[in-house]
């Protein structure tokens, strides 16, 4: 049994609106293990953001979390004062948010910013965090750190800023990062920048992530699990080349036949046909059915549970590609 | 952050009724407005007097205190004024001219402000440099100074005795005219965002012509901020007569206006009949709290941020 | 496909230049300084062969938009020209479906409103027909016709792209700008455009530009395909030259940083450095300083546009070049 960091059980997210509440997130259940990167895939909508903020209770109103129990090194989160959340997030969970531009205040030097963030989480005195920052602010790949210490974000390119924030979600030296699409605002080639970065500070730093992403691509790179979200529920979740090259459930096979790769020479894609339902639009029994060419009465009747299916959990009553393995 | 799908909740058949009884302060001013206008447009007609007219009022009984007062009567539930007329049927009359004064000067205002806007966004340029500082330089003229000024202006060429209906429309005017600023401002910032989006670029490309593309699909899209200020406008409007018509610049007070109602009622607060100067400014207060509680409520609910992905 | 390449040209893109000003700040104005100029297009050259789809691939600030806005007639070049032929003598027409599947459509219009306004404004049909076709239009693109009588915030992001595509054929054109027509949506949805695209191709005899910063989606609309750099067309190739043999170093790069699904190769491979910003543009090759093979000349003068195996590209010393 591998060391987990982070349990989630039966995480749930509701969503208040003026005619009811819908679920937005559907009793998730999932492990982080000390020192891996955990992918989260899924298309928008699919609650995979939500998955990341609930953790550390980022929720705005009108969505709530409404059950589970979230422990970090077994120590329960759900339930925390948001005071003792607020010492949580940052000093043992970091946070990289998909805007680089947004995520770091304009009007204040990065240096400051890096500095203060660094001394708020270790205690250390001014100079000493200022050193600390110097030091992070060259870790991430930027040049002349003192300098750049006394410039503001809008000096700094996408890239750059992006940098910089992992550099502030990392600077507390926390057990589990929460990257949200870091690289999604990001061209190709400073996509494979950033990508780089954070994978040599995940080895030098044995920080575990949970990497955000709706890119099957960014997933295969850096994930050493993945979990597949479809319409707020965890729908198979196991290690990434399994989940991959020998998917269990039909979305997760439809998602990577639908995923051009230009590698080959297909002249055409297999696309998953209509569109995942809206918020508490899901049918009942499996919510993926009315698009799955496998299903049958029973995906109506039931819900599928996660359950163990070789090396991976799939959550689905006639899961793929068991017809020869058992 | 991971937006709900489009479409997620159905939209009900008139999404702002719905979303107005949700808020129970908006749906209340709702209905003090409406129930106000209304009145005053549908209960004048059906009186068998006009207080106003020759012979209109009882004027021995002129100084009726209200109802629950020594030697109210029930005929005049609110009382009578120093001319004896019933103070009811005054306001609703007098709310009538002002409601009327202060629709057609937000008209006015609307459409000189709306043109001016999308010219000046569509248009771009000189022509956009001369529209905008023509408003910078009216913005620097309170609209109170500014009405005041066209209602002297006017009172040069109409000399001191103008009719009664030559005075309702220099204060139309001057009101409307100290309005089409912020209209034309606020389409005019409209316009440039509009004029950006795709659908325009895909309108030209069809071939669609300058003037079809500002007319047929920006024009709607800009209209929503403007509702707004409209309804604000009209609040302000009916203020702004009642200061004229008070300081005796507006309406002659031979025309019942809430402005020449309290006009006519203050001179007689020292003396003690309170009620001919307290129920005038009340309706006026109250009527223009509803309308500025409806304006912010139709601000909010129109914010095309909170609407367009929603 | 060689046979569609060699049928006649119908877009021809000659020596297009485009400049922008940088806004003159006031500080300019007092010291009568002249801001620096923006090269945002820098001599592209191409044509399209009808029938066919060229896919225009770069990264973001390469003036792959800008060129598709010109192309579009949205914006005119400092130089250079645009022409749309075609051999039977009828007026080209040409459409184009954006990005956005938010701002592309008027939110205050119904969906019949909005796609028959390209049918009134080329006055293709009349009264009752015009119904008929809208109607037709939305079943060729997966719609129904009871959807005429919407409005765009009752649809998905997927579905309001399918609604720019039938609006963009209502016009009957026989060039389609797509610009970046699937980034704003998920794969599933992505490939259900794409295969929509490629069908109405088939059947309309349609000629595409495809702009698109995502090489893998390029590779399976293209049959030509021009990378961008900085303003400059580096790469023309057919599509399996160019991704079997890039010739250009900045396409050979590209290529190598794009995270493909291969699990076990999970190396990522970045490009080094940053793009160099348009207001100070290297003399010689745009890419010398990212370029690991480059040379002296590189920097002196800049490579002309020259062929290479199957490709024509922008450098002294291409990669395909060495391999043969």
């Amino acid at each position: 049994m591998m060391d987990a960091l982070l349990e989630v059980r039966d995480l749930t997210v509701t969503l208040r609106s003026g005619s009811g509440e819908v679920t937005a997130l559907d009793q998730l259940s999932f492990n982080v293990n000390r020192g891996e990167v955990l992918g989260l895939v899924g298309e928008s909508g699919a609650g995979k953001s939500l998955t990341g903020a609930a953790i550390v209770d980022l929720l705005v109103p009108p969505l709530k979390r409404t059950g589970g129990r979230i422990s970090l090194g077994g120590e329960r989160l759900d339930g925390l004062s948001e005071e003792a959340l607020a010492s949580i997030r940052g000093k043992r969970v970091g946070y990289i948010f998909q805007d680089p531009l947004t995520s770091l205040n304009p009007v204040l030097t990065v240096g400051y910013q890096l500095a203060e963030t660094i001394a708020i989480h270790t205690g250390m005195d001014r100079a000493a965090a200022r050193q600390r920052a110097l030091e992070w602010i060259s870790r991430v790949g930027i040049s002349d750190p003192e300098r750049r210490y006394a410039q503001y974000p809008h000096h700094f390119s996408g890239g750059m800023r992006q940098r910089l924030v992992i550099a502030l979600a990392l600077c507390g030296e926390p057990d589990l990062v929460i990257a949200d699409e870091p690289t999604t605002a990001l061209d190709v080639s400073v996509q494979a920048h950033i990508l780089t970065l954070l994978k040599r500070l995940h080895e030098e730093t044995g920080t575990a992530i949970i990497l955000i992403t709706h890119d099957l691509g960014v997933i295969a790179k850096m994930a050493d699990r993945t979990g597949v979200l479809y319409a707020g529920r965890l729908v198979e979740i196991g290690p990434t080349s399994q989940v991959l090259l020998a998917p269990r459930h039909p979305y997760t096979q439809g998602l990577m036949r639908a995923t051009p790769d230009h590698r080959s020479t297909t002249a055409r894609l297999s696309p998953i046909r209509g569109s995942m339902p809206g918020l508490g639009r899901a049918p009942s029994g499996c919510p993926f059915r009315t698009r799955c060419d496998h299903a049958e009465a029973d995906c109506a009747a039931t819900r599928p549970e996660l359950v163990l299916h070789g090396l991976s959990d799939a959550a689905c009553h006639h899961p793929l590609g068991l017809g020869v393995a058992t | 952050m991971a937006s709900p799908t489009t479409g997620a909740f159905r939209q009900p058949r008139f999404p702002l009724l719905a979303q107005l009884l949700r808020s129970p302060g908006s749906a209340a001013a709702a209905v003090v407005a409406i129930g106000l206008i209304a009145a005053a447009f549908l209960v004048p007609p059906l009186m068998a007097q006009d207080p106003f007219a020759p012979g209109g009022a009882a004027i021995w009984e002129a100084f009726t205190p209200p109802v629950w007062m020594d030697g109210g009567s029930s005929t005049y539930l609110l009382g009578t004024d120093n001319q004896g007329r019933d103070m009811v049927a005054s306001m609703l009359f007098g709310l009538r001219t002002s409601l009327v004064v202060g629709f057609l000067a937000v008209g006015i205002g609307l459409v000189l402000g709306v043109t001016l806007g999308l010219v000046a966004g569509f248009v771009g340029g000189v022509v956009d440099a001369v529209i905008m500082r023509l408003a910078d330089i009216q913005l620097a003229y309170p609209a109170l100074l500014l009405a005041m000024i066209i209602s002297g202006a006017a009172g040069t060429v109409t000399g001191p005795q103008r009719s009664v209906s030559a005075a309702i429309t220099i204060v139309v005017v001057s009101i409307g005219v100290s309005f089409w600023v912020q209209y034309a401002r606020t389409v005019r910032s409209s316009v440039l965002v509009e004029r950006d989006q795709d659908y325009v670029a895909a309108a030209r490309i069809t071939g669609r012509s300058s003037v079809a593309i500002m007319f047929t699909h920006i024009l709607p899209n800009v209209m929503g901020p403007v509702l707004v200020i409209a309804t604000i406008n009209l609040a302000i409007a009916i203020i702004t007569e009642a200061t004229l018509s008070f300081l005796g610049i507006g309406i002659p007070l031979t025309q019942p206006s809430l402005g020449t109602i309290i006009r006519n009622g203050n001179s007689y607060l020292q003396s003690g009949e309170w009620w001919i100067v307290v129920w005038p400014c009340l309706l006026l207060i109250v009527f223009v709290i509803a309308i500025n509680v409806l304006g912010d409520w139709m601000r909010d609910a129109l914010n095309p941020r909170l609407k367009r992905r929603g | 496909m060689n046979s569609l390449m060699q049928s006649p040209d119908l877009l021809v893109v000659d020596d297009v230049r485009k400049t922008f000003q940088s806004s003159q700040s006031w500080l300019h104005r007092l010291t009568g300084q002249v801001p620096p100029r923006a090269m945002a297009l820098d001599g592209v050259s191409f044509h399209i062969p009808r029938g066919t789809t060229f896919g225009l691939v770069g990264e973001s600030g390469c003036g792959k938009s800008t060129l598709a806005r010109i192309i579009a007639g949205l914006m005119q070049p400092d130089s250079g020209s645009v022409s749309l032929l075609q051999a039977d003598g009828r007026r080209p027409r040409m459409q184009m479906i954006f990005q956005d599947p938010f701002s592309s459509l008027n939110s205050r219009w119904r969906i019949d409103r909005i796609i028959a306004e390209p049918i009134h404004a080329h006055r293709l049909r009349s009264g009752k027909a015009v119904r008929q076709r809208v109607d037709e239009l939305l079943e060729h693109v997966g719609l129904s016709p009871a959807d005429a009588t919407k409005y765009p915030h009752e649809f998905s992001g997927g579905q309001r792209q399918r609604i720019s595509i039938a609006r963009a054929l209502a016009g009957e054109p026989t060039f389609l700008i797509c610009d970046e027509p699937t980034s704003a949506l998920d794969v599933s949805v992505q490939a259900q455009i794409l295969n929509l695209l490629k069908d109405l191709q088939a059947e309309f005899d349609l000629t595409y530009l495809f702009i698109t910063h995502n090489l893998s989606v390029v590779r399976v609309m293209a049959h030509q395909i021009g990378v961008m750099y900085l303003g400059q067309l580096i790469e023309v190739a057919e599509q399996n030259a160019l991704f079997d043999q890039p010739a250009h170093p900045y396409a050979e790069m590209l290529l190598k940083a794009v995270p493909d699904l291969d699990v076990e190769a999970r190396d990522l491979h970045p490009i080094p450095g940053e793009v160099p910003s348009l207001l100070a543009l290297p003399t010689g090759c745009r890419f010398q300083n990212r370029c690991p093979w480059m040379q002296a000349r590189c920097a002196e003068t800049q490579p002309p546009m020259s062929r290479a195996g199957n490709s024509s590209v922008r450098c002294f010393i291409p990669r395909n070049a060495l391999a043969s």
